[in-house]
């Protein structure tokens, strides 16, 4: 069962590289299970139909589809039926989606990206990148060691155990981290950047950002930054040509 | 700067590597430009470029949030070849230009995405028949075969965007260093507009904004200090 354990921890770390448009993390996730799905081998039918169940359409926060993974398996093991197995997978999709990303892409990421900026400007440089790189690693693999025992160990009573974990009082928290992180970074980069156009930069810097916010604010559709500073490129290139 | 084929070898590594974090495995930092440009930049013996690019870079990158079906740029092998053409060269007038061969590399990289996982699409039929019988075999080879795919994908993106920035550096395709200066000046602009864009963006909802602002006092408070 540890092995077990173990092997499906280690296919976490690559649940979505089945991923499609059909089945979404279906079968990353059915490849995740098998080795829970071990101890149902002696009765072949039911294996078989427990493999075919996790095979289906299922999405989530890749750090916490372990959570899914986990509690199917063990329902899948307690013999609960299929349809409540089924219904359990839809009603942790969601929640597990928004959840992580609102945790993960969000919050951690900016704001682990945030203090990496402010190291690097702050001249930690490379060690920094290591430093912060190591980190992240170490809390994505503690998050999703800790989903799938969560899952495994509360079955059917997962989403109270989810509940009672707390992680959506942390998602809020990392979330105004990443705010602070983030802003903190933006004049120390500046700053760094300054050597560019000498006095014009902070002011070319601050219009940027000043557009930003406007763009975000607005109810109407803007192009994203990328798109709109290849344009400015392109015109500037245009321009130059013109004149020379 | 002198190239070798140990060199080109290593860097295509590091942008597959980079690449296959995108979506794949693991999905740690790896594929983000503040990781991938400074190990490229390392690799290559300029570590101060790398640093520069990733940077800039992961302003733009922190304005994407990669969502479940969501479409979005791949900065990794990208920011590799961003580096790749800035590396060896005075920065204020390279920056602008290798963000933005940066950003028209990463666009055209976030497209084959989507493909890859229709191509995954059509492995998965293939084996919808054995799926359905709930053989963990045909599972086994389904996803792995998926896998494959990425990382033909990644491999694919690697040499092309390591050859392409080794091509234009090399050839010496560079704007002069006046238009250089206002390309540069024109990717920090459009790099604080993405990040201030991320930011309000996630923040409105929330007491975010004001965590950002407060973050924002403190970092040109530490400016004034050093002044």
């Amino acid at each position: 069962m540890v092995n077990g354990v173990a092997r499906s921890f280690l296919r976490l770390l690559v649940l979505q590289g089945s991923w499609t448009y059909e089945r979404l993390q279906g079968l990353g996730m059915a490849f995740a299970s098998v080795p829970l799905l071990r101890p149902l081998e002696p009765d072949p039918e039911r294996h078989a139909q427990a493999v075919a169940r996790a095979t289906e359409y299922f999405n989530a926060h890749p750090y916490l589809a372990g959570i899914a993974v986990g509690a199917a398996a063990r329902a899948e093991r307690e013999g609960v039926t299929g349809a409540t197995i089924q219904r359990l997978r839809t009603a942790l999709s969601g929640p597990l989606g928004s959840l992580g990303d609102q945790l993960f892409w969000i919050g951690v990421v900016p704001a682990v990206v945030g203090a990496l900026l402010i190291a690097i400007v702050a001249g930690a440089g490379l060690w920094a990148v290591g430093v912060g790189l190591a980190l992240y690693l170490a809390v994505r693999l503690l998050v999703t060691q800790w989903g799938l025992l969560l899952g495994l160990k509360a079955g059917l009573g997962v989403s109270a155990a989810l509940q009672k974990s707390g992680l959506a009082d942390q998602a809020r928290r990392v979330g105004l981290l990443a705010g602070l992180a983030v802003g903190i970074a933006f004049p120390l980069v500046t700053r760094w950047f300054m050597p560019a156009a000498g006095a014009w930069t902070p002011w070319v810097i601050g219009a940027g950002a000043a557009g930003g916010v406007v763009a975000a604010l607005v109810r109407f559709r803007v192009p994203p930054a990328r798109r709109l500073t290849l344009v400015a490129m392109a015109v500037v290139l245009l321009l130059s040509w013109g004149v020379g | 700067m002198t190239w070798s084929l140990a060199l080109a070898l290593a860097l295509i590594a590091w942008a597959t590597l980079a690449g296959l974090d995108l979506a794949s495995v693991l999905q740690v930092l790896v594929s983000r430009p503040v990781v991938a440009g400074p190990v490229a930049g390392l690799i290559l013996g300029d570590p101060a470029t790398g640093l520069r690019v990733g940077v800039a870079l992961e302003l733009f990158a922190l304005d994407v949030v990669p969502v479940g079906a969501a479409r979005y740029p791949d900065f990794s092998a990208a920011t590799v070849g961003a580096v790749i053409y800035a590396a060896g060269t005075a920065w204020p007038e390279s920056l602008g230009a290798a963000v933005g061969l940066g950003l028209v590399l990463a666009g055209a990289a976030g497209a084959t995405v989507p493909l890859t996982r229709r191509i995954n699409a059509i492995v998965v039929r293939a084996y919808s028949d054995r799926l359905a019988r709930g053989d963990p075999g045909a599972v086994r080879a389904a996803h792995l075969t998926c896998l494959g795919n990425d990382l033909a994908r990644s491999t694919i993106l690697a040499v092309a965007w390591v050859g392409l920035g080794l091509w234009l550096a090399t050839a010496g395709v560079r704007p002069g260093p006046q238009v250089g200066r206002l390309l540069t000046l024109t990717a920090l602009a459009g790099g604080a507009w993405a990040v201030a864009h991320g930011a309000m963006a996630s923040a409105r909802a929330g007491p975010r904004w004001r965590w950002a602002l407060a973050g924002l006092l403190v970092g040109s408070l530490g400016l004034m200090v050093e002044w």
